[in-house]
């Protein structure tokens, strides 16, 4: 039985200025060392811990102090976790998922967000907030008639601060680019980096799908769209290396598969890859079990598996361990090493969102993009 | 005048130039300044900034262009690059055989340092280690001397041709200028041009004010260090010899940045392992300043430097 402190010193009769008093005296969840409670405080049938963390039941109850309106729940997790949940709190029958209310820290993502804890020693990067001294670079929208997709696509083009038109810039194409500015603040990642050294000026396609799910789960239609429209509408725009050596693709989920897929397709297009926590789902045997939008992945997958070829030169691979996705990934890095891809891979105590995929970005983009902060003193 | 009277001014990080203003009042500018920004690389031309700091304390300003010089120079003498990019790549695979060996003698170095052991046998131990890493910085500052002497045997650098061209205009630029500016940026950069151009030979009795990178180049020796890169593992390494101007100090600019001077042991072990110099910490707000031989600090806050102890203490001047 894992037990806070904290609560086990609380008797199941305490009155309800005890209550308050705890209420008062702790922020909460509350972080002990590994040990994370949960407390809800308020009316309620029952109350149970809803998360996103693999290995763990998805539905975690509450126990109720004595016949009081204080619920809570310990949970041991390694030092440095993030985890994202919400409460299930059920009145007249009916269960909400809502964010807990004791804890004002939220995460946001494309479905809203959720509350999120840090457990003892993660600290939150202060590379990804928008820091004064960094200068901004700025951000495009660009817009070109896809033949290959259909229709009109509306990328945004981050610059960077200090643009020279004379030089030659790598490009970084990113996937959900919308997703990767607005919940895990890519542009402010890029100021940081490049201000400080770490990472070298580079341009960055920010594209976005009008069918996810479709489109990024190896839509042939889709990398031509990257490779033969959108890489060379940018190229005619801004001063872009135009070899495969100035060129990077990059993507989270199944923007990760859209990715890979991309440049398997087009193997001279790309010289490397990020990914964050892939949505490399294969089988080696029978079928998957995952939902049918993997269908299309397996089944690249399994075929990248068996001809995989060299779709680049370098890759940096993450994935958090608090997903299914874990062992795809770990699997993958051995594999994509065999071939010849220089890989470096990271995993870390968190789930499947974008503040993981955030917090990556800085070892990810170094890793890919060096820049010369060990030589250069300005 | 020897390079050790020569008047020298030495300053931390410039985002805004303030340090610099206060420093351009200590020196005598009835003449235009010899600006050098090779640092920058291709931004070399992107001096406006710059500029404006110096004229807003009367002064002029003429930029030596070192970083456009030298590229035109490899354009127009293939073998000069050739040459030095051979030298290049003998260094590299010298530097990484002796990173490879840091790696180790840092990591026992810092393991004893930790302990703190207070026995006297544990404390000779201790000191090995430490020494350990002294001996192959040194046998490395050595053989990277051995190939840069060799190398410039083959080059002749003062004597070709066109080096002397350049070297001819920009010496009678200096002849008019009343001191040397010097930025930071990337240091190896800021080395070779002025080793190529023979700067400081053609300068000998000019004032120099450098920051940052600028000052790093001018040191005995020059050491890379961050304690915290996103790759790699942030050992302190010798690239190696800087121009020796002056041979007491090891400028380490933005180090309470770069550095984490709360970390006892690795400060312990930065100061111990270059104890043959000063480590002086150079934030926005330092001015040294060298006259007739002696350092002394000038500027808002006093100059700090790495203890022994393994905190950052007062600067000794």
């Amino acid at each position: 039985m894992i037990a806070s402190r904290v609560f086990e010193n609380l008797s199941a009769t305490a009155s309800s200025d005890e209550i308050e008093r705890l209420l008062s005296q702790h922020t909460f969840p509350l972080v002990e060392g590994s040990t994370v409670t949960f407390v809800f405080f308020g009316e309620a049938e029952s109350v149970s811990l809803r998360h996103w963390i693999y290995g763990l039941p998805g539905s975690l109850p509450l126990t109720r102090l004595g016949k009081s309106d204080l619920w809570y729940h310990s949970v041991e997790f390694p030092t440095g976790s993030r985890i994202e949940y919400k409460l299930g709190v059920t009145r007249n029958g009916n269960e909400e998922w809502i964010f807990d209310p004791l804890n004002c820290q939220v995460a946001h993502d494309p479905f809203g967000g959720n509350s999120v804890v840090h457990g003892s020693d993660y600290i939150a990067p202060e590379w990804s907030n928008e820091i004064s001294e960094s200068q901004q670079g700025r951000l495009d929208t660009f817009s070109i008639q896809s033949q290959a997709l259909g229709g009109e696509r509306i990328s945004r083009v981050y610059v960077p601060a200090n643009f020279r038109p004379y030089r030659r810039y790598r490009l970084l194409v990113v996937h959900d680019g919308n997703d990767y500015v607005n919940f895990s603040r890519l542009n402010h990642v890029l100021d940081n980096l490049i201000a400080r050294n770490e990472i070298s000026p580079l341009i960055v396609a920010l594209s976005n799908p009008h069918d996810r799910l479709r489109e990024y789960a190896n839509d042939r239609r889709h990398a031509q769209h990257v490779v033969e429209e959108l890489i060379p509408e940018l190229e005619s725009h801004y001063p872009l290396i135009t070899t495969s050596s100035g060129r990077c693709i990059m993507g989270a989920s199944f923007g990760g598969v859209a990715a890979l897929s991309t440049a398997w397709h087009y193997p001279d297009a790309f010289d490397s890859m990020l990914v964050q926590s892939g949505s490399f789902a294969f089988t080696d045997i029978g079928q998957h079990s995952r939902s049918p939008v993997f269908d299309p992945v397996v089944e690249f997958m399994n075929q990248f598996r068996k001809h995989p070829g060299k779709p680049v030169k370098k890759a940096y691979v993450s994935c958090g361990v608090y997903e299914s996705l874990i062992y795809e990934n770990r699997s993958l890095v051995p594999f994509l090493n065999s071939i010849g891809i220089k890989t470096k891979f990271e995993e870390a105590f968190d789930g499947h969102n974008w503040e993981n995929w955030r917090d990556r970005l800085r070892t990810g983009l170094s890793w890919l993009f060096p820049g010369p902060l060990w030589e250069t003193y300005l | 005048m020897t390079d050790d009277q020569r008047k020298i001014i030495l300053l931390g990080p410039q985002p805004n130039y303030a340090t610099l203003k206060t420093a351009m009042k200590r020196i005598d500018c009835d003449k235009p300044v010899a600006l050098i920004t090779a640092g920058w690389e291709t931004d070399e031309p992107e001096d406006s900034e710059v500029k404006q700091a110096i004229t807003s304390v009367g002064a002029d300003c003429v930029n030596l262009k070192l970083f456009a010089r030298t590229e035109q120079l490899f354009a127009d003498d293939p073998e000069l690059i050739q040459t030095l990019q051979a030298r290049q790549d003998e260094l590299r695979h010298l530097r990484n055989a002796y990173k490879e060996r840091l790696q180790y003698l840092l990591k026992a170095a810092r393991q004893t340092i930790r302990r703190q052991e207070t026995l006297i046998t544990l404390r000779a131990e201790r000191e090995s280690a430490i020494d350990m890493v002294r001996q192959l910085d040194r046998q490395y500052f050595v053989r990277t001397s051995q190939i840069v002497d060799d190398y410039e045997l083959r080059l002749q650098t003062a004597g070709r041709p066109l080096v002397v061209e350049h070297r001819r205009e920009i010496f009678e630029i200096l002849k008019g200028s009343s001191a040397i500016l010097i930025s930071g940026g990337h240091v190896a950069i800021i080395l070779n041009r002025l080793k190529i151009f023979g700067i400081l030979e053609a300068s000998k009795d000019l004032p120099i004010v450098a920051w940052s990178g600028g000052t790093m180049a001018l040191a005995d020796q020059v050491v890379f260090f961050h304690d915290a890169p996103p790759q790699g593992k942030g050992d302190p390494e010798v690239l190696r010899a800087g121009i020796g101007v002056f041979q007491d100090l090891l400028p380490l600019p933005d180090a309470t940045t770069r550095l984490n001077l709360s970390d006892q042991a690795r400060v312990e072990l930065f100061a111990r392992r270059f104890d043959r110099f000063r480590c002086v910490v150079f934030d926005e707000q330092t001015i040294l300043e060298r006259c007739d031989g002696v350092w002394s600090s000038v500027g808002m806050k006093s100059a700090t430097q790495l203890g022994n102890a393994g905190s950052v203490v007062g600067m000794n001047v």
